[in-house]
């Protein structure tokens, strides 16, 4: 801490010293006009130069210049400008920006000076404005903010329909995924096919998959950081939908006017209630079901122009059910899986160049199995297993604006994980055991400092450093962590990029299969499993054009991930440790540790404003793991190694009423490993040999497969189109109904392959499963 | 109303494909296997040869022992012909005990048409320290268990050590006179231990349901492994699990121009 504020001091004196004549400067937040919902990103500059700043995270701005006639914009995709003469203004002021909401279709937009990516000191970013969710095709019309980013160079999805996300080269269990500031530990509904972001709710989505800034951390791969609406502060309103699985709801309005607002957003499938009928006639009365739903909330209070507070939460929980009733017994089994997380925030304005967050953070995953059983001689038996994950955090971070050369960024981060692998409680008539291994406790803390220094106009940097530590029981694993990032702009328009992190991560997931699952168990780093680290170099050209406007990016990146977990063949995570009240938990058993590589190249060509939006997107990718008990020692490839990935997407809007959209993926299949012969593979009997008997007695069939994941999927690739109308009703709510075709060329992608006798003749074939053929939807939406 | 949703619904729910994979097989020429274990200071020993066999479409094939090649055994220059016995269908060579150690290779020819080779070094004899700890008993939901208690502690000096154990035990129960009884008890777990690295064994022994048995003696027999024989066994072992949430396991080979096993052990004895 003291050298945080020894480094705070030094910086402080350094940018003042720089200061060397009078100047002012210009804060205060930055609001959508008709719902008074912040805005994070918008462009804040003097028109005509390079000085500019951009809002933040909670929508704060600030911009220290010299006292003379300007114009002031504030400029965002979306929305219209606002230009402020600030030739009046001699001293420093706190200003309330409202942005305009762009209502025109004509095409003819304002492409703002400052939103182009040559100008930006970031990299391999993603950000999805969340109108394009809902425009983009989804799988049985459920908008998801994965399957956009999925559609992303760089970043691809798992198996057929999963949500799961890879980002260069890296696995699911290294992406750190944040909903206003809270970790959430699975993100995943009905074992990955659908997200738990409901878009409603969403306000921003933001993905980094390198050039990582010092604030973020803790995972090797990516960040996805996702802010909820704060909830409209002038009017009463919300949208809502009904679509074929699941149906919608979100509500917002002032608490208090101008000073306090709501929001709360709600989903659910009712797959459950429309096969109720048909489970109870094919299981002669019994019930069973599947649902999954979701809740956000968020409230906000103005204390003062210089303090809000924040309390937004979030709950969502899959289950699966059965049962059964009758005169002499009766049976409930139930399997579910919910995340639950709540964030309090305090901003406060320390003065025009200071501004800081505070937020205690809950977050807490647990999947659940139980079972009951019971009889008309009180004869019962119920059985409980649990696991899961529960974080604590603290989290203070700074945002320094000295002068418009110096974006500075500070804070630390102190959470409290606590694992629980796994607890089973039986119940039997007068007796409750209770097998449970043992709740490990663990501290991660970090600091970080930040500079989006401004050398010259044409030269920008993002330096930072991070400085982590874990601790679990005895151990105490330490990182300095690096970051760099540079941006030169060779002409308008046109920048290279370049950019170094390195990252670690404390936490490990285990996952036995390609799939996500609720079983993926959360745990620590140890004495025997230390942390994994990751360093990744990215070079990039950027160029925006003006007429159409559009924005090129080419990316190569290298990474290498150290201390990455396996898991060793033959290794099993779904039932970890057999529940004997004397085991520990010992996951380190059954995991290996190795190294492995990831190299590509990322092409975008991405258009955001116009009638026409969209983008092209592809990806060369070259993924590589080493791991001394795997494979024999040889490198092989992961799974999820995909050679070339490509994506088109296109939306259209015809005309006020008419929007059309169409996506096309196209990716190289996924290795895996396949058996192709038979043989007999003898062992050694110790027990054979000693009592006489045959010393190769004993043998067993085995499968031969090559090398570890030698063999490829075929092809995956699939075209979505869908149709918006929209109307807007008398009352002065706006509707939409969407019609969509999933594959609609019927492509069979295999999910997966299993070996089968053939029904022509008398040996064995392999088969392929494939599991959405062209699957129509229709939706209704309604904003009011 | 809610009839058409549930047609709608129907109609549209997940309608899983099952088809014939249209892809192209990775080639599969069958190969031929090699498997033999070692054994320190024995003048008998055995090599037994086999053919692949592709999964897919193949109508007539079957998996079968290999009469017709050249194999020998080989250590220091030193060739140790072996000759097929077609009763046992593998092939035999006698040699002078191999010693831990030795560095021994195995050669195959089939026909001018496919060459095998194969090296091993076998282990030395093992160093270890052995006490028994006693019975355990154990009752948990009105079940009674016991258990053997072992102590095992690594006295090799090497990085990584292998061990394999199996116990023959002897027992009598002074109620019943007369009675005794021997059987075998394995550990089913192959052992890789670090110097004195320190393991307690727990052999669930279900001849002790009556707590007036007594346990005379047990004899353990300890084998010193090398490295191929535990990376063979526990990769076979594991190859075996047909189960969608476990990854498949490669079987661990040391023989080049084909598939299999040539290893060692040294075998070591003592009683309790």
């Amino acid at each position: 801490m003291r050298l945080f504020l020894l480094a705070f001091l030094f910086l402080g004196l350094l940018f003042e010293a720089q200061a060397q004549t009078k100047k002012i400067t210009i804060s205060g937040y930055i609001k959508e006009k008709t719902s008074g919902e912040l805005l994070i990103g918008v462009n804040v500059y003097l028109r005509g130069t390079q000085t500019g700043t951009v809002s933040n995270t909670y929508g704060f701005y600030s911009l220290t210049i010299e006292p003379k006639p300007a114009t002031l914009v504030y400029s965002y995709v979306g929305y219209e400008d606002v230009l402020l003469d600030i030739s009046k203004i001699t001293k420093d002021t706190n200003l309330v920006i409202h942005l305009n909401p762009q209502v025109s279709l004509s095409g003819v937009t304002i492409f703002a000076d400052h939103d182009k990516q040559s100008d930006k000191a970031q990299m391999s970013v993603v950000t999805v404005p969340v109108k394009q969710i809902r425009d983009i095709p989804a799988l049985l019309g459920e908008k998801d903010v994965f399957k956009v980013l999925q559609l992303m160079p760089g970043v691809r999805g798992g198996s057929e329909g999963s949500s799961g996300l890879y980002v260069r080269g890296g696995g699911p269990d290294q992406n750190l995924i944040i909903l206003d500031d809270a970790t959430v530990y699975n993100a995943m509904h009905l074992f990955g096919f659908f997200s738990v972001f409901n878009g409603d709710a969403i306000k921003s989505v933001e993905l980094y998959k390198g050039g990582f800034p010092a604030r973020y951390g803790g995972r090797l791969s990516s960040v996805l950081d996702l802010n909820l609406k704060d909830g409209n502060k002038n009017k009463f309103g919300g949208e809502g939908s009904i679509g074929l699985i699941s149906s919608r709801l979100m509500l917002e309005g002032p608490i208090i006017k101008n000073k306090s607002s709501f929001m709360i957003s709600g989903r659910r499938t009712y797959i459950d209630v429309l096969a109720a009928p048909i489970t109870s006639l094919a299981t002669d009365g019994a019930s069973a079901g599947y649902y999954f739903y979701d809740l956000n909330m968020k409230v906000n209070y103005e204390i003062s122009p210089k303090d809000k507070i924040y309390l937004s939460a979030y709950f969502g929980r899959d289950k699966f059910y059965s049962g059964y009733k009758d005169q002499i017994q009766s049976y409930d089994y139930k399997l579910f899986w919910e995340n639950a997380t709540s964030t309090l925030r305090w901003n406060h304005q320390f003065s025009s160049k200071l501004f800081s967050n505070l937020s205690f953070v809950f977050s807490n995953y647990q999947f659940v199995v139980s079972s009951e059983q019971k009889d008309n001689n009180s004869e019962y038996f119920k059985l409980r297993y649990k696991s899961g994950i529960r974080d604590l955090s603290l989290k203070n971070d700074y945002s320094w604006v000295p002068n418009p050369n110096h974006y500075v960024r500070m804070g630390f981060n102190l959470i409290n994980h606590l694992f629980t692998p796994s607890a089973v409680t039986i119940q039997v008539p007068n007796q409750e055991v209770e097998f449970s291994v043992q709740k490990l406790n663990s501290y991660e803390t970090a600091m970080y400092i930040e500079d989006e220094w401004m050398v010259f106009p044409k030269f920008k940097v993002n330096g930072g450093l991070r400085f982590s530590n874990f601790n679990y029981a005895a151990k105490s694993y330490f990182g300095l962590e690096p970051r760099l990032l540079m941006s030169y702009q060779i002409k308008n328009n046109l920048a290279i990029k370049g950019s170094y992190s390195m990252m670690n991560q404390y936490i490990h997931l285990l996952t036995s299969t390609g799939i996500s699952l609720p079983t993926d168990l959360w745990v620590p780093a140890t004495d025997r499993i230390g942390p994994q680290d990751a360093h990744q170099v990215a070079m990039g050209v950027v160029r925006d054009f003006e007429n159409p406007n559009f924005t090129v990016s080419v990316e190569a990146y290298y990474k290498k991930m150290n201390h990455i977990i396996g898991y060793k063949e033959g290794s099993s995570f779904l039932m970890i440790e057999e529940p004997d009240g004397n085991q520990e938990f010992h996951y380190e058993d059954a995991v290996t540790v190795g190294q492995g590589f990831s190299t590509g190249l990322e092409v975008l060509a991405q258009k955001k404003q116009g009638k026409f939006t969209g983008w092209i997107g592809y990806t060369l990718s070259y993924t590589q793991h080493q791991f001394n008990e795997l494979n024999n020692g040889k490198p092989f490839f992961p799974r999820h190694d995909r050679r070339h990935d490509v994506s088109v997407v296109g939306i259209y809007e015809i005309s006020k009423k008419i929007t059309l959209s169409a996506t096309w993926v196209y990716g190289t299949g996924d290795a895996i490993t396949l058996a192709t012969d038979n043989y007999i593979g003898y062992q050694h009997n110790p027990l054979a040999q000693l009592t006489g008997n045959n010393q190769y007695w004993g043998y067993q069939f085995a499968n031969y497969y090559g090398e570890k994941n030698s063999f490829r999927m075929a092809p995956y690739h699939r075209f979505d189109i869908g149709a918006q109308f929209h109307k807007d009703l008398k009352w002065g709510g706006k509707r939409t109904i969407e019609v969509s075709l999933y594959n609609a060329y019927n492509r069979h992608n295999p999910y997966f392959y299993y070996t089968a006798y053939s029904n022509q003749a008398n040996y064995l074939e392999l088969r392929q499963v494939s599991l959405f053929p062209i699957i129509p939807s229709i939706s209704y939406y309604l904003k009011f | 109303m809610r009839k058409i949703f549930f047609l709608l619904f129907l109609s549209l729910a997940f309608v899983a494909c099952d088809e014939k994979a249209q892809i192209e097989i990775p080639n599969s020429e069958p190969k031929l296997v090699a498997a033999s274990f070692i054994e320190a200071n024995q003048d008998t020993l055995e090599v037994f040869l086999s053919w692949t066999l592709p999964i897919y479409y193949n109508v007539d094939g079957e998996l079968k022992s290999e009469a017709g090649a050249e194999v020998s055994l080989s250590k220091e220059g030193q060739t140790f012909p072996c000759y097929y016995d077609a009763t046992k269908e593998r092939y035999i060579a006698l040699v002078l005990g191999f010693q831990g150690g030795d560095e021994i290779s195995l050669n195959v020819n089939y026909k001018n048409e496919k060459q095998l080779k194969a090296t091993t070094i076998l282990s030395p004899a093992p160093q270890y320290d052995i006490n028994y700890l006693g019975l355990k008993h154990v009752n948990e939901m009105d079940w009674d268990e016991y258990y053997h208690q072992i102590e095992f502690t690594c006295r090799n000096a090497e990085a990584s050590n292998f061990y394999r154990m199996l116990f023959h035990v002897y027992i009598s129960n002074p109620n019943m006179q007369g009675y005794t009884s021997e059987y075998f008890l394995e550990d089913y777990s192959l052992h890789q231990l670090t110097p004195n690295q320190k393991i307690t064994l727990l052999l669930s022994d279900y001849n002790l349901y009556d707590a007036n048995t007594v346990v005379d003696s047990i004899r353990y027999y300890v084998y010193g492994l090398n490295e191929d024989y535990y990376r063979y066994h526990t990769t076979l072992w594991n190859n075996q699990y047909n189960d969608v949430f476990v990854e498949p396991t490669i079987v661990y080979s040391n023989v080049e121009g084909g598939l299999g096993i040539l290893s060692g052990y040294h075998r070591t004895s003592g009683v309790f």
